[in-house]
């Protein structure tokens, strides 16, 4: 019996090795969305916790590290979204070519604040796409969705960023 | 072409204002874990306690007792 047969029988040892191995791996992708690594700690326990319970669904053919990273995104987005916040932004942004370090610190908040307006799940996407430049298609199998709703995902949340950053984003 | 610069400049934009994170685990999670398996253990309530406490007390005074639990269980 390999150990993630093991595993799906509640085989506790099996469990230990298995996050011993997948750990990084699971962190490394949490901290990519959520960018707060006591948070990414906490979340990458309760990821583990959520596969462990959940183990007797396991398809022992299927990979591990890609079942733990789509239960970890769902808890990344469902952190994301207790954790956001409400933010107005003033009319009259910074240009976005300014050369004074005031201004474009200004601006780089701005746009953080912009960014944490987006629906988590449009966040997410545009995170590891935009920000992380991961691909269509690891972004869509970590979602469970297909590559195609990333990408109309990704262009969304450009188009509210355009919204919600109106006079600033580089033209000059 | 507006979308594909609007998409590079947003990109662009996002990329200077994240800092790249470290994505590289600085400690082993396992205790962790370890103490969430633990915190999910189901802890038996001081009432439960005493009320074994009670029938075992009144078994060792009461030893005929123990045939009518055992017939009610």
């Amino acid at each position: 019996m390999n150990l993630l047969q093991r595993f799906s029988q509640g085989d506790q040892e099996a469990f230990e090795a298995l996050f011993k191995q997948f750990q990084a791996e699971v962190y490394g992708w949490i901290v990519r969305i959520v960018r707060d690594s006591g948070a990414a700690e906490d979340l990458t326990v309760e990821t583990f916790w959520r596969v462990y319970r959940a183990r007797g669904r396991f398809d022992c053919e299927a990979s591990f590290g890609a079942w733990a990273r789509r239960i970890a995104t769902n808890l990344a987005i469902d952190h994301l979204r207790r954790r956001r916040p409400e933010v107005d932004l003033p009319e009259d942004l910074p240009n976005g070519t300014s050369a004074d370090p005031v201004l474009r610190r200004e601006k780089h908040a701005q746009i953080v604040a912009a960014f944490r307006r987006l629906p988590p799940k449009l966040r997410v996407s545009a995170t590891l796409s935009l920000i992380e430049g991961q691909s269509h298609q690891e972004i869509a199998r970590a979602l469970g969705t297909s590559a195609g709703a990333v990408r109309v995902r990704v262009f969304r949340a450009v188009r509210l960023l355009r919204e919600y950053l109106p006079r600033s984003g580089g033209r000059s | 072409m507006n979308a594909r610069r609007d998409h590079d400049e947003v990109r662009q934009a996002l990329r200077e204002a994240f800092p790249p994170v470290d994505t590289a685990l600085r400690r082993d999670l396992w205790p962790l874990m370890q103490r969430r398996f633990h915190a999910q253990r189901p802890r038996v309530a001081w009432y439960d306690w005493a009320l074994a406490g009670v029938v075992g007390g009144a078994i060792v005074v009461f030893p005929d007792l123990f045939l009518v639990l055992v017939y009610h269980l």
